[in-house]
């Protein structure tokens, strides 16, 4: 491929070859280096970790895309999307719905609550077949009418699906978030931003953003996920690691005796050491 | 095809026009022509129900309207800002009538009884706006047209055509006080009504206090596909219905009626319920849509009947510039109608809290529509798994430290334990040691064990996320 001016008729401005002085302009993106922000950038929302945000192209997650989250259920994916479901359920927004399609198990309501997202503006469903999953979410960013939507898919997808979903998001301004099991590392997708999640002792998990529109990362970012209900470890011994095994013996609540008692009305006793 | 009135043809389809078929001929001499020919019999009632369906499909145009013998007159002074001008109004006029299945033509002019002139007569120029346009295309109109707007007797209408005259104009040049001796005075009152010389007083077509529209299938219907095709001129009337009353659908009922054979299917009734009640005549067509295509037919379908269950009082929507929250919400309730409409009410859900201690107790399914009581629930202190297990997992434990293992990994149990037991007072007695657990892969599980007799068995009943 040469950058000479060819002689022939005028190509069309979308398939023209690029001029030399263009190069340095901001036409082209050396993959080593962040994409500068183009004529209309992308929304942006806070992942509500200052860490995450400097990782990530234009300091949050991409409204208008397909993400991709890569790790096994229960890897801290959700605590990890908590900040943007407060954010969008916030009163001010226009668009405050969230929409789980095919989560691996039944998300839980109390849960929820103390992640901050409102229950009168979550809608979770479980299609029969991947197929119709797909299509739920892809109805649900074409629609315009939800903030977030996280779609889990456990079977592989096609590239045309993936490619498909990317545009919905782009036409309806919705972020979709694709939980997918970790070993889709390898394949290819057409998703801007890819992390793999991993969660670690502590209540700590490891994110490594290995797609993004800039310079590839060195090593995995650590994040210490907010829980809002006080974890029993962090607060008895003020400290932020995991406390040690308790010996089995703390499972009988103190001075209680075993059998089954009937108590008058609910309770909820914390069995204390 | 053909269809026959008192032995003569009186209509025609394109393949018997290609074979030399012509309106005008005689029964017989059509059938020497073409032995293979149809005759249908003229029916008048169906005829009139048709005019009926597609006034009331025009209904989603203009209120007033006016049922002809053979065709609709609307009154769209009043409508013409809202659909944007004279010419969109006349494309959706156009579409709906087409969607219905006719075969018209279309008169545009100032005066009721011109238009429908202007519409019978075979004019390449039909339309008129300006009351001077009107004239000159009026004055343009052959006379065989004239029968259309006003009943002649028969030697008055061999008497029209033996004047000499072949247009309007040329009749209306003619001294009147001899036309309206020879003719009649009801001619010329037509002709003025024509022109705006006369007032013309009409009645208005009053739409049916309850929808309900059938349509009989050309061909037996196998697919869904098909099914649509023929729905979507259903639900146009129901469109229009809609608008003429004011109210928006709630509830819609189909019925499939299948072959009333030797092997006789009872009908099929399909009901579609909004979350939020709709006058879209898109939405309907995409939820039927998907309603249809997860519907196994049972048999063949030969017609189909749709009616309306229930409806609200519904002003329409005001035309805005910019979105409003109001707009979002209603995108969703669309979003929500078709998710359910493909999948099944069962398969989307929303959460409501319940004031329990009992983690399964904790929350409750909502359907769709179903509106939930606000969160009064106050949160939980201690930690909640995002997900919960329809039904506790049995877990093995670790014969030396008695621990529970989940997925091959031993979990080490964090924190202290919370006790829940609650339930004696419903017979679902719950008497466990709620705990935290960390596998080797670090993800948190929550985990419980049974106090009382049933021994030391650990359960899982909850993820992390």
């Amino acid at each position: 491929m040469s950058f000479s001016a060819h002689d022939g008729p005028p190509l069309p401005a979308t398939r023209r070859l690029l001029q030399p002085d263009e190069i340095g302009r901001g036409a082209l993106w050396r993959a080593d280096r962040w994409q500068r922000a183009t004529a209309s950038p992308t929304p942006v929302g806070p992942t509500g970790f200052a860490a995450l945000d400097a990782q990530l192209p234009g300091g949050g997650w991409p409204l208008d895309s397909l993400i991709e989250l890569l790790g096994e259920p229960g890897s801290g994916e959700v605590a990890l999307l908590a900040p943007l479901f407060r954010c969008s359920s916030a009163a001010s927004q226009a668009r405050c719905d969230v929409l789980w399609v095919a989560p691996p198990w039944c998300p839980y309501g109390p849960a929820l609550q103390t992640l901050g997202l409102p229950l009168r503006h979550f809608t979770w469903i479980d299609p029969a077949c991947p197929a119709d999953a797909a299509w739920s979410a892809e109805q649900a960013l074409r629609s315009g009418a939800c903030a977030v939507v996280l779609w889990w898919s456990r079977e592989p997808v096609a590239n045309v699906t993936l490619r498909r979903l990317h545009l919905a998001a782009q036409a309806g301004g919705t972020p979709l978030f694709a939980l997918r099991p970790a070993a889709t590392r390898a394949q290819s997708s057409p998703a801007p931003l890819r992390l793999l999640l991993q969660s670690l002792a502590g209540r700590q998990m490891a994110v490594e953003v290995f797609k993004r529109r800039g310079p590839p990362m060195d090593r995995p970012l650590l994040l210490a996920l907010p829980d809002a209900p006080p974890w029993p470890a962090a607060r008895r011994h003020g400290r932020t690691h995991v406390s040690p095994v308790l010996p089995l013996s703390s499972h009988v609540v103190a001075g209680l005796p075993s059998a089954p008692s009937v108590t008058a009305g609910t309770s909820v006793v914390e069995a204390g050491l | 095809m053909a269809v026959i009135e008192q032995r003569s043809v009186i209509g025609v389809n394109r393949a018997a026009h290609a074979q030399g078929v012509r309106m005008g001929m005689s029964q017989a001499g059509a059938l020497a022509l073409l032995p293979s020919l149809q005759p249908l019999a003229r029916d008048l009632q169906r005829e009139a129900d048709f005019v009926r369906s597609l006034g009331l499909a025009l209904g989603a145009l203009t209120p007033s309207i006016c049922l002809l013998g053979e065709g609709v007159l609307l009154e769209v002074h009043a409508s013409l800002r809202l659909f944007g001008g004279v010419r969109a109004l006349l494309r959706r006029a156009t579409g709906i009538a087409r969607d219905c299945g006719a075969r018209f033509s279309l008169g545009v002019a100032p005066t009721a009884n011109g238009a429908w002139l202007l519409a019978s007569s075979a004019q390449a120029r039909r339309r008129a706006l300006q009351p001077r346009t009107a004239e000159r295309l009026l004055d343009r109109v052959p006379l065989a047209a004239l029968p259309r707007i006003v009943e002649l007797a028969p030697q008055r209408a061999e008497l029209l055509q033996a004047l000499g005259c072949r247009s309007v104009g040329e009749l209306r040049a003619l001294p009147r006080a001899g036309l309206q001796r020879r003719l009649g005075r009801d001619l010329l009152v037509a002709l003025d009504r024509c022109y705006g010389q006369a007032g013309d007083p009409r009645i208005w077509f009053a739409a049916p206090e309850r929808f309900e529209s059938r349509l009989e299938l050309l061909h037996r219907a196998d697919d869904a596909a098909s099914l649509c095709h023929a729905l979507h001129g259903l639900l146009l009337q129901l469109q229009g219905w809609l608008t003429l009353h004011w109210r928006a659908a709630a509830t819609l009922r189909l019925s499939l009626r299948h072959e009333h054979g030797r092997q006789a299917q009872p009908d099929t009734q399909l009901l579609l319920q909004l979350s939020t009640p709709s006058r879209d005549l898109a939405q309907f067509e995409l939820l039927w849509r998907e309603r249809l295509q997860r519907h196994t037919l049972a048999a063949p379908v030969y017609e189909i009947a749709l009616s309306l269950d229930a409806s609200v009082d519904h002003a329409g929507t005001p035309g805005e510039l910019l979105p409003t929250p109001g707009q979002s919400q209603r995108d969703h309730a669309a979003l929500i109608d078709r998710l359910v409409a493909r999948l099944g009410a069962q398969r989307v859900h929303r959460l409501a809290l319940v004031d329990d201690h009992r983690p399964e107790h904790a929350q409750r399914c909502l359907s769709p529509g179903e509106e939930d009581a606000p969160d009064e629930v106050p949160a939980s202190p201690l930690p909640r798994p995002t997900w919960l297990l329809s039904e506790p997992q049995p877990l093995a434990s670790d014969p030396h430290l008695g621990r529970p293992i989940h997925a091959g990994q031993t979990l080490r149990l964090i924190g202290r334990a919370e006790r829940i037991e609650a339930g004696w007072f419903d017979g679902a007695l719950v008497c466990r040691d709620y705990h935290l657990a960390e596998g080797e892969d670090h993800r948190l599980r929550w985990v419980f064990r049974e106090r009382g007799d049933t021994g030391d068995a650990w359960f899982l009943h909850g993820v992390f996320g």
